[in-house]
């Protein structure tokens, strides 16, 4: 017998919330740029996990597969983001970067 | 294989040729007339400003052509003794239909003749006038234009086409009193003409309206048969209404001050423009809508202002002449006075007195204004009559020719000026029986005959008599016009005179043959005759007295007239009253509605962004560009509206809505 | 076909992002060749048009966003196929103009092309959605092209024009709601819509959303004042889509959308809007009369000038409404006109301030005779295209409201007295020596200058192809409205 649902959610919500703490309170880009993978995963293990449960014929696996294939855009897109912001302030510190400032 | 355009090119060549001697009647011929020089216009005016001998002889191959046509079309019309007409709908929206198309009758035929006549004639004068300008093709190439918009305005069969080329001939005119469009006194004067007779214009277009929606058509023709039916109340406005257009273009008091300032055009085209031909178009609008005028139809309050601005005009008019100096603003003041009496003839009910009168003043002052151009073009362009004298000697020709336009103006028998004059003053003495007004016109009538003999008298003394005169420093602004060579002492050359004699012809007799063949049905009355002629050579004989018989140093009137003369020189101070008027008016609402503009309906508006600007430098402490506290503040709402929703929403999806899974 | 049309400058600007920046030819040549070829479509709609057939035609309807009800759904009837028209004789004249734009001159021709995509959108949707989603995309690019290639006070022009703008389109939004919502089909699709005769007192409330929204766009009295500073700031090519086309987009609004709904209520504030744009065209000209820069003399002319489109729409009469079209269509090409040869010599002579010129008509007398035939276009003289229109509406307004129409028409003397006092003032008077190097309008500049001088003066001679056309478009308007003939 596999676990029950709620097992799944926790871990999910622990993961998410482990990103979202990194991305919100990290000063590192880069490390920024992880815990944004970081919450994806927990979204992508509540996908799974619900598809699994409620039985609706993977099409969370589906969305899943699908989030992990944009994912890897986006890394790419946001560590090419980052090399860029490196070469040019020589700082990837993000505290530093405040130029939308009004 | 051609169709359309193949029929077109036959009817056209057929048209072309028709003049000449074509036995079949050509339907297109009254079209061609205004095609014709308004092709040229186009011709002159794009591709031919290097060659300007060509544009020139375009010009004039088109008129003589004209000319042609006008008499044949005129024989025709009177062999007929009908109307040819033929009507296009030119636009058609919804109830408005209007229309184009010509009308071809006595009365316009004999338009258009005049019209053919003295273009050309003008047109070959100008070769020699302006021989030499830059802007030579350009020049001819307006008059073709002109030519084009007069034939178009004679030819209306209906009220919308004729305020159509009256804006047209309104522009002609503008171009050419600006012609010299780097100086800035014509390129005022050419605003001032247009924009006042854009005034008339625009009591003109307000009668139309008022008129199609009364009796649905503007055609003469169902109008004339129409107007006994429509509303006598909306007919009396619309008459007074189609007078205002007829005053502005036919310099009537109040709106008469742009034809003075209209001199500073080229003298030929005051000769054409302002003084034979389109000037007389608002006595032509009148007379080609007189049945709307008619007292049986709107009353008799609208002839009754016809005669009374005519009887006004002609008085100011012929007042302020004497006491001009400038011998081009002497014709332009007579011109006015002329055009006051064929519009007192209107008022008198007797329309073909005042085209009678309208052809033979077309003639002997389009004669003055060429003799004046000649002289004046050989004094250096030197206009004021005190700097100009003894040319009779050098210009013999010139000085004879002057002499005949004047005394047939001056209504000295048996010239033609003095029939036509005597048409309109017996009409007026006809309705003098039992009317007080007429007997004041009458009056007026007579004097303006007096005045009119003097100052032309003493137009032709100060200029063709006595010793030549210093001529004095040529005006900078003048300096390039073209003048007279250097070695060219003698007379006007052949291209100036020959057209000067060609039109002493008429001037002279053609009262006297037209008499019989216009339908003129007034005979003349053996006491009014003598009376005006007595007036004519008191007149002359005063003139002489003052100045031809000795030459004052200076203007004896000025002394004996003070300040009478100042008013009479200055045109009523007309003039002066009304650029104050334009300036307080125009120029001072248009000021405030700026700052208006500016102030109140702008400051609102800024006002509102200031609000909303004020507002934001609040909120932007918010925003420190740190996209990490952005996001927190991302989240925190997320978890804010999650916490409300858990808090009531789990019971806002009714029972198995969100749970189906 | 009408999809080819608008989706033609749009295909064009793709490929223009897709061509290096310095390829300036290349660049130039595409964004002709699109304008060519939409102008080429437009003319050839206008003539398979079947006038006797009348209606919408050339209909396409895709499905878009079905939950909503939203088609993709576009043709053209009398009316569009007049503004398409003009949009596209203004697009291509626009694109000459700017033939010789120095700066970012890629990013500019796309962002021209995109908002003429917008325009042309906008003129043939049939739904209301749709029509909405085109307009935002016509109003978006004005905002850049403005603010980056303007002059004088340009981020002011730029701001006060998008939040004017965007202030009437948040009605518009929430009038198209609300019409979405009232219908009870719960569709954009506006052949659908209009086929529905709303109750008057719903058609009252939902009238002033619906006008207003438009009118700002016009721009109506007392909203106006953001079309001479937008005028004033845009650059040349922008000033002749913004004069020319984008002011008909509002008018444009008025009939199709406004009038056809709810043509009870529009009933019912004519007089006010009769009232309000006869203030428009006597206050346009006398603070035209005013003005120093010559760009502000021609953005007041064009609101003086719109006031006649509103003031023949009010007349609700076939003549008034045709009229109101032909002067949508006759304004654009002499507004057209004016900006190319504006920017013509404010190239040449650096100053578009009045009292400095003078005497240019020596230097350049093919751009003063063009720029004095575009005058007299504006002061209505017979012969060129906008003394049809205005008659038109004469003829319409006089017998509605006759008193209005007489203030109206009396505004055509102020016309003639700015409009002759500017063009001489520039391009008469003695030569000036600073101007002697001054250069004509040349080759590529005649293309675009030669195209709407022939427009004005071949709708002027011979206006009735283009006055049936528009009439086929008014003619069931008319009926609907059960106005005068």
């Amino acid at each position: 017998m596999s676990p029950p649902l709620h097992h799944y959610l926790i871990l999910a919500a622990v993961l998410f919330c482990l990103g979202l703490y990194g991305v919100l309170a990290k000063r590192n880009a880069i490390v920024a740029l992880m815990s944004v993978e970081l919450m994806l995963a927990g979204v992508n293990l509540n996908l799974v996990a619900f598809d699994r449960y409620l039985g609706s014929r993977y099409l969370g696996q589906v969305f899943a597969l699908f989030t992990v294939s944009v994912a890897a855009a986006e890394a790419a897109v946001g560590l090419a983001l980052v090399i860029a912001l490196a070469r040019r302030r020589n700082s990837v510190d993000l505290s530093e970067f405040t130029d939308l400032s009004g | 294989m051609g169709g359309i355009p193949a029929q077109l090119g036959r009817e056209f060549w057929q048209a072309l040729a028709w003049p000449l001697g074509a036995a079949a009647p050509a339907p297109a011929a009254p079209a061609l007339l205004v095609v014709l020089p308004a092709l040229a216009f186009v011709l002159a005016g794009l591709s031919l400003r290097r060659r300007p001998g060509l544009a020139a002889g375009l010009a004039i191959a088109v008129t003589a052509w004209s000319l042609v046509a006008s008499a044949r079309l005129f024989l025709t019309v009177r062999l007929l003794n009908g109307e040819l007409v033929a009507s296009y709908t030119w636009v058609a929206a919804g109830g408005v239909r209007l229309e184009a198309g010509f009308a071809v009758n006595p009365l316009t035929a004999a338009m258009l003749l005049v019209v053919a006549a003295v273009s050309l004639l003008v047109q070959v004068y100008s070769t020699a006038y302006l021989a030499g300008d830059p802007g030579y093709s350009r020049y001819f190439a307006y008059l073709s234009f002109f030519t084009a918009a007069m034939f178009g305005l004679v030819l209306s069969p209906n009220l919308f086409q004729l305020y159509v080329f009256y804006e047209l001939v309104g522009l002609a005119s503008f171009l050419l009193i600006g012609f010299w469009h780097e100086e800035p006194g014509p390129v005022a004067a050419a605003r001032k003409a247009f924009v006042t007779t854009r005034l008339g214009d625009f009591g003109l277009l307000l009668g139309i309206l008022l008129l199609y929606w009364h009796a649905r058509t503007l055609d003469f023709t169902r109008l004339a048969w129409l107007a006994p039916e429509l509303d006598p109340a909306v007919l009396r406005l619309v008459a007074l209404l189609i007078f205002a257009g007829a005053a502005g273009k036919s310099a009537q008091f109040p709106l008469h001050v742009w034809l003075p300032d209209a001199m500073a055009g080229p003298t030929p085209v005051s000769a054409l423009i302002h003084a034979a031909t389109m000037v007389a178009a608002g006595v032509f609008l009148v007379a080609r809508a007189f049945p709307l005028f008619a007292p049986a139809v709107a009353g008799r309050l609208p002839l009754l202002v016809v005669a009374a601005a005519g009887a006004v005009t002609s008085f100011l008019g012929a007042t302020a002449a004497t006491a001009q100096d400038d011998v081009k603003r002497v014709l332009a003041y007579s011109t006015v006075s002329q055009l006051g009496l064929m519009m007192l003839g209107l008022g008198a009910q007797s329309s073909t007195a005042a085209v009678f009168h309208l052809i033979t003043h077309a003639f002997f002052k389009s004669l003055l204004f060429l003799g004046a151009g000649a002289a004046i073009r050989r004094c250096h362009h030197e206009q004021d009559i005190w700097r100009m004298g003894g040319l009779a000697r050098p210009m013999p020709l010139t000085a004879l020719a002057f002499a005949v336009g004047g005394l047939s103006l001056a209504g000295v028998p048996p010239l033609s000026g003095f029939y036509s004059k005597d048409a309109i003053l017996l009409a007026v003495l006809e309705q003098a029986r039992g009317s007080r007004p007429h007997a004041a016109f009458l009056t007026v009538g007579l004097a303006v005959s007096a005045l009119t003999a003097f100052y032309l008298a003493r137009l032709f003394f100060l200029i063709f008599t006595g010793a030549p005169q210093e001529e004095g420093p040529v005006s900078p602004g003048r300096a390039h016009r073209p003048g007279p060579a250097p070695r060219e002492a003698a007379a006007a050359p052949p291209a100036m005179t020959v057209p000067l004699l060609l039109l002493a012809v008429p001037a002279a007799v053609l009262g006297y043959f037209g008499q019989r063949l216009l339908p003129v049905k007034e005979h003349l009355n053996q006491t009014l005759a003598g009376g005006t002629t007595a007036l004519a050579l008191a007149g002359i004989g005063a003139a002489w007295l003052l100045y031809g018989r000795r030459r004052p140093a200076r203007d004896p009137l000025v002394a004996a007239l003070g300040p009478v003369h100042r008013l009479l020189r200055s045109g009523y101070y007309l003039d002066d009253l009304y650029t104050r008027l334009g300036n307080y008016l125009v120029r001072g609402l248009a000021a405030t509605l700026h700052r208006f503009d500016r102030t109140a309906v702008d400051g609102l508006v800024n006002g509102v962004a200031g609000v909303v600007l004020l507002s934001g430098r609040t909120l932007r402490r918010v925003q420190g560009g740190w996209v990490q506290r952005y996001l927190l503040y991302l989240v925190a709402a997320v978890f804010l509206a999650l916490a409300a929703w858990l808090w009531h929403g789990l019971e806002l999806y009714p029972a198995g809505g969100m749970g189906r899974w | 076909m009408v999809t080819a049309m608008v989706f033609a400058p749009l295909a064009a600007a793709s490929l223009l992002l897709l061509l290096p920046a310095n390829r300036r030819l290349a660049i130039r040549v595409v964004a002709a060749l699109a304008s060519g070829l939409s102008l080429a479509l437009a003319v050839y709609l206008c003539f398979a048009y079947d006038q006797r057939l009348g209606g919408v035609q050339f209909l396409t309807r895709l499905r878009w966003i079905p939950v909503l009800g939203a088609f993709y759904l576009v043709g053209a009837d009398g009316i569009s196929l007049a503004m398409v028209l003009l949009t596209a004789l203004v697009l291509f004249a626009g694109v000459f103009a700017s033939w010789r734009m120095e700066e970012r001159d890629k990013e500019f021709f796309v962002l021209l092309l995109v908002l003429v995509t917008g325009v042309f959108g906008v003129f043939v949707s049939f739904d209301l959605l749709l029509f909405l989603s085109f307009y935002e995309l016509a109003v978006i690019p004005m905002y850049l092209l403005i603010a980056v290639w303007g002059s004088t006070r340009k981020e002011y022009a730029a701001y006060k024009l998008t939040l004017y703008l965007l202030a009437g389109s948040v009605l518009l939004i929430l009038g198209v709601i609300l019409v979405y919502f009232s219908t009870g089909m719960l569709t954009f699709d506006f052949l659908a819509i209009s086929g529905l005769r709303f109750d008057p007192a719903l058609q009252r409330r939902l009238f002033p959303f619906l006008f207003l929204g438009f009118a700002v766009l016009v721009p109506m009295w007392p909203f106006h004042t953001w079309s001479p500073d937008g005028h004033a700031a845009a650059p040349t090519a922008v000033s002749m889509l913004h004069a020319g086309v984008l002011m008909k987009l509002g008018a444009y609004g008025v009939i199709r959308v406004a009038l056809t709904l709810f043509p009870t209520a529009a009933r019912a504030w004519s007089p006010l809007i009769a009232a309000l744009c006869t203030v428009n065209i006597l206050y346009g000209a006398y603070v035209a009369l005013a003005q120093k820069d010559l760009k502000y003399v021609i953005g007041y002319s064009s609101v003086s000038h719109m006031g006649y489109v509103l003031l023949g729409i009010a007349s609700f009469t076939a003549a008034g409404l045709t009229g109101a079209v032909f002067q949508m269509f006759s304004h654009g090409v002499m507004t057209g006109l004016f900006f190319a040869l504006v920017g013509h010599v404010y190239a040449q002579a650096h100053t578009r301030e009045i009292a400095a010129l003078g005497g240019l008509a020596k230097a350049m007398p093919v751009a003063a005779t063009t720029f004095a035939i575009a005058a007299l276009a504006s002061l209505g003289l017979p012969g060129l295209s906008s003394f049809v229109a205005e008659v038109l509406v004469f003829f319409g307004a006089f017998r509605r409201f006759p008193a209005l129409a007489v203030l109206g028409i009396a505004a055509i003397v102020v016309t003639a007295s700015y409009i002759l006092r500017t063009t001489q003032q520039v391009f008469f008077g003695p030569p000036q020596e600073r101007y002697a190097g001054a250069k004509d309008a040349r080759t590529v500049d005649l293309v675009g200058l030669f195209l709407l001088l022939g427009v004005l003066v071949g709708f002027g001679l011979l206006p009735q192809p283009l006055v049936g056309l528009i009439s086929t478009g008014v003619q069931p308007l008319v009926t609907r409205m059960g106005g005068m003939p």
